[in-house]
């Protein structure tokens, strides 16, 4: 790796976009070199920011539904009021309202090669049944400083608790669960009207960062460590946000 | 019927995307109305297109059209913002990392300041990149899209992709670590 191109291939490397060769390079390159590391911080410290507090515009609903909005059967001809003008165009001579269009449910589901599929198993079925038995917390609370001693008082260690709220997570509350044989901590946030659960529970110490997402019936998964700690978060919410959870429960750690 | 099935393909393929196409107009129209309108033109050609579609990614393939449809509708009516960024100027950049933009105070103030930037600081500074930068961006950090995928969207190799955010992230922090740095330093 020249100097070069080295710019680029950290802004790769922080996008996890190398392959396995130059990820190993720039790994070799980052552990001889501190300017190297800060510079990522840096970046990574871009990206969170950006990811998590940049503006996701969304579509106004009533201007989605224009664009999809079916014509009544009685005036499937007279172009109603309401039907956007490009729509009536390509709609005249059917008859739309005959069907009654039902978006494909897009709980796709596939198991995406999951190796640990036993956990995975049991840690969307934990979430499943908190949503289902109306016993989403046993605190509820969005404070973390009444979460944290909660969770830790029964617990044999003292799972991290964030307060996400800026960053558009808001804390619901703390659950003690048992998963893999173990008893887990399950926070529960809300963001987008999407829960999420994030388990926690104590894992050997390691190196790896990677964030693994996978999809399992129907719920997105992502599955990281972070400072001593293993976690797993579920929801409905899209992989894309659920990785910037991810992203800042590693970010909340204590540097190195 | 056919009209019926391409209909419901259409909608099945599209609506679960739309947040996308209208986050991506949004940005690159600054403007909700424009937003609007460059979405709406965007569906009509996505409509068209449908039959030429093979059902492999339809995100991309949405947000391709919608991009192409919004660098027209720049083009049309603010060419201004649709600097050229010339090779050589990016050559530049990738010279050797770039040196901090303040310095001089302990505990990597930029990396701080970097975090410290609220959401209306964040999105100022999105808004200060020209359509070409601020495209890449938006895709990479706001739609969690990869590297292949957004070379598809803007029709061009990946190395221009790789170069192009590193630009754009060198100029977010310029304008967003060297205020606050600024700042910091005078309190």
């Amino acid at each position: 790796m020249t100097s070069e191109t080295s710019g680029v291939l950290l802004h790769a490397f922080l996008d996890g976009e190398l392959d396995a060769a130059s990820t190993i390079e720039v790994e070799s390159r980052l552990k001889a070199s501190t300017a190297l590391r800060q510079e990522l911080a840096r970046l990574s410290a871009l990206q969170i920011s950006v990811q998590s507090r940049a503006t996701r515009f969304t579509a106004p609903s009533a201007f989605r539904q224009s664009l999809f909005v079916p014509l009544p059967a009685s005036q499937s001809s007279a172009a109603p009021i309401g039907v956007p003008r490009w729509w009536r165009g390509l709609a005249i001579g059917t008859s739309i309202a005959a069907l009654a269009i039902v978006v494909a449910s897009l709980g796709f589901i596939f198991t995406a090669g999951d190796k640990s599929s036993a956990l995975v198993e049991e840690v969307v079925s934990a979430h499943v049944r908190s949503l289902l038995a109306d016993h989403l917390t046993d605190l509820a609370s969005k404070e973390r400083h009444q979460v944290k001693p909660w969770l830790s008082n029964r617990l044999d260690f003292a799972p991290p608790v964030l307060d996400l709220a800026n960053e558009g997570f808001a804390l619901v509350g703390g659950r003690l669960d048992y998963l893999g044989g173990k008893p887990a901590a399950a926070l529960v946030y809300l963001y987008r009207q999407h829960i999420i659960n994030v388990f926690v529970w104590p894992s050997a110490p390691s190196r790896d960062h990677s964030i693994r997402a996978s999809t399992h019936r129907g719920y997105n998964t992502v599955q990281f460590a972070s400072d001593g700690m293993s976690y797993w978060a579920v929801s409905d919410l899209n992989p894309h946000d659920l990785d910037k959870l991810a992203k800042l429960f590693q970010l909340a750690q204590p540097a190195n | 019927m056919d009209s019926d099935n391409k209909r419901a393909r259409f909608e099945t393929n599209v609506s679960p995307h739309v947040d996308a196409a209208y986050n991506l107009a949004r940005w690159l129209t600054r403007n909700e109305h424009d937003a609007q309108d460059v979405v709406q033109e965007a569906m009509l050609r996505a409509f068209r297109f449908l039959d030429g579609f093979r059902g492999a990614d339809a995100r991309s393939w949405l947000l391709k059209i919608v991009r192409n449809t919004c660098f027209t509708w720049l083009r049309n009516n603010r060419p201004n913002e649709m600097v050229e960024i010339f090779p050589n100027q990016l050559n530049d950049l990738e010279v050797d990392l770039p040196p901090p933009f303040c310095s001089g105070l302990p505990d990597d103030p930029e990396a701080l300041a970097l975090r410290r930037n609220t959401a209306a600081q964040i999105d100022n500074a999105l808004s200060t990149l020209s359509a070409p930068l601020l495209e890449v961006v938006v895709l990479r950090e706001l739609e969690g899209l990869s590297y292949k995928e957004i070379a598809s969207v803007i029709d061009a190799p990946i190395g221009t992709v790789m170069s192009r955010l590193a630009r754009a992230r060198a100029d977010l922090r310029r304008t967003l670590a060297g205020s606050q740095c600024v700042l910091g330093a005078r309190k």
